[in-house]
């Protein structure tokens, strides 16, 4: 009993086992589910046929031996023997038919389970797919915007030429003297200019160092003379506005490795700011030297960095929250001093506790 | 004598061309000046100059090639002084202008013409004096 259906020396799972044993399936040639289906149903009915046959065997055997033995006692024995047989062939039946029925479950959910990884397989692929795609959209559209962002700048840098070229001759008196007021006003047009060529540049770093292209001329740089020559030059900026301007460095610091016209240009932003955003008080320059970083800091008593927005200085175009909002600038400058210090494997942050509380800008280089 | 120094200025864009034309013939050099690489070539092979300022991007050849040309011709290569100008740098420009002779690579929109000619005297110094 039970013997057709318990596997021998096969795992039950495999359906080489089903193939095999279950005849119906092979013969009707079904799907491997179907077939899984009219094995299920096939091996119920085998068992329940075979317990029937079993039962029809064991009566007609008890009352075959009940007309043969003599003796009330010997038939009481037999049919019971036999009612025991019965009884005890019904409950392995139903224990089997359980085990059966857990196998068809487990296989059941095996296929199940088979079937929902084949399924989430090809939607991850496709998704992967859909984001690779999207990815390489985007990746396209940066290298559109480098471009013209390159392309841009170049073609702006041609009219810029003859703008300067030819302001500066007027300024030299290449075409005769000029008056206080054309001199001033020329020299005025003279100073946009060379803004509006020193934002193309950043412009151009930016996409360059974004594109991985920088062009870096690394030389061992002292960076406390550079900021000292800075300081001396913005001397009479902060004396209009009626502020100090201290250099507080006395000890000389080791060099660090720079492309010196880069980094002039990171000191003298972060200085002019903070004698731009600064009305009283002043601005202080500063050195340290921290294993093996140089960092460079300015302090001023001006009208601070609200702590909620610190995060976002660095990034581009971002411009000062509340007072600080309407003063003039591109948002440009500390996005493009943030990335030129990176890329010489420098970091960028600031202090600040907060509105009117001043703020501190430090930046650090490498050391040669 | 600074007179007789000859200056070709290959560019394209007319108002930088006759800028300079205007600022080096104030400094008293002789000017001549070329809008395409293919007319550059043609003064080239005519005239005889001392110094080539020479834009890099030509609408026809490639600045660079002129260059080479220059460079790698017997007669000019000694004579003729090239100073490369753009305003589209690209990396490695600079390098590659030097190796291939060329005495100066410069932004021209960070220079002023008087800068420019700075540098012009300085490379021809042997000849001024």
């Amino acid at each position: 009993m039970g013997k057709s259906v318990k596997p021998q020396g096969k795992e039950i799972g495999s359906s080489g086992y089903i193939n095999e044993h279950c005849w119906l399936a092979k013969n009707l040639g079904h799907s491997p589910a179907k077939r899984c289906q009219y094995c299920e149903l096939n091996f119920r009915n085998c068992l329940f046929i075979q317990y029937l046959i079993i039962s029809l065997f064991s009566i007609i055997l008890v009352f075959v031996l009940s007309f043969l033995i003599e003796g009330e006692i010997s038939k009481l024995a037999i049919t019971s023997f036999f009612a025991l047989i019965l009884i005890y062939g019904y409950f392995f039946n139903r224990s089997t038919e359980k085990i059966i029925e857990a196998y068809f479950v487990q296989r059941r959910a095996k296929e199940a389970l088979e079937k929902l990884t084949e399924s989430l397989e090809i939607q991850v692929k496709e998704r992967t797919k859909e984001l690779e795609k999207a990815n390489a959209e985007l990746k396209r559209l940066d290298e559109v915007k480098s471009e013209f962002v390159s392309l841009a700048s170049h073609q702006l840098r041609t009219p810029l030429t003859s703008i300067k070229g030819l302001t500066s001759m007027l300024l030299e008196d290449s075409w005769g003297p000029l008056n206080s007021d054309q001199r001033k006003y020329l020299a005025q047009v003279y100073q946009s200019e060379e803004k509006l060529l020193a934002l193309i540049e950043n412009l151009l770093d930016i996409t360059r160092i974004e594109a991985g292209k920088e062009e870096f001329n690394l030389q061992s740089v002292d960076i406390f003379k550079m900021a000292k020559e800075m300081v001396q030059e913005l001397m009479s900026q902060t004396e209009q506005k009626g502020l100090y301007l201290n250099f507080t460095q006395k000890k000389s610091l080791p060099l660090v490795k720079a492309d010196p016209l880069k980094i002039r240009q990171v000191i003298q932003n972060l200085i002019e700011n903070a004698i731009k955003y600064t009305q009283k008080g002043g601005v202080a320059v500063a050195f340290k030297k921290e294993g093996s970083f140089v960092i460079f800091s300015v302090a001023d008593t001006g009208m601070g960095v609200p702590v909620a927005q610190q995060p976002y200085l660095f990034q581009k175009f971002q411009r000062g929250e509340g007072k600080a909002r309407y003063i003039g600038g591109a948002g440009l400058g500390l996005y493009w001093a943030a990335k030129i210090i990176k890329a010489h494997g420098g970091e960028i942050w600031v202090n600040s506790e907060g509105e009117d509380k001043g703020s501190t800008f430090f930046f650090s280089l490498p050391v040669v | 004598m600074e007179n007789t120094l000859k200056i070709l200025i290959i560019e394209d864009d007319v108002l930088i061309s006759g800028m300079y034309a205007v600022k080096l013939g104030k400094e008293g050099f002789k000017i001549d000046s070329a809008k395409t690489g293919k007319e550059a070539i043609e003064k080239l092979q005519k005239n005889e100059y001392d110094l080539v300022l020479l834009d890099k991007a030509l609408p026809d050849i490639d600045g660079f090639e002129i260059l080479k040309h220059i460079k790698t011709n017997q007669k000019l290569k000694d004579r003729t002084k090239v100073i490369v100008l753009t305003n589209v740098s690209e990396k490695n420009d600079a390098q590659n202008a030097m190796d291939l002779g060329a005495e100066d690579y410069l932004v021209k929109a960070n220079f002023t013409p008087a800068e420019i000619v700075e540098k012009i005297k300085n490379t021809l110094k042997p000849k001024i004096y």
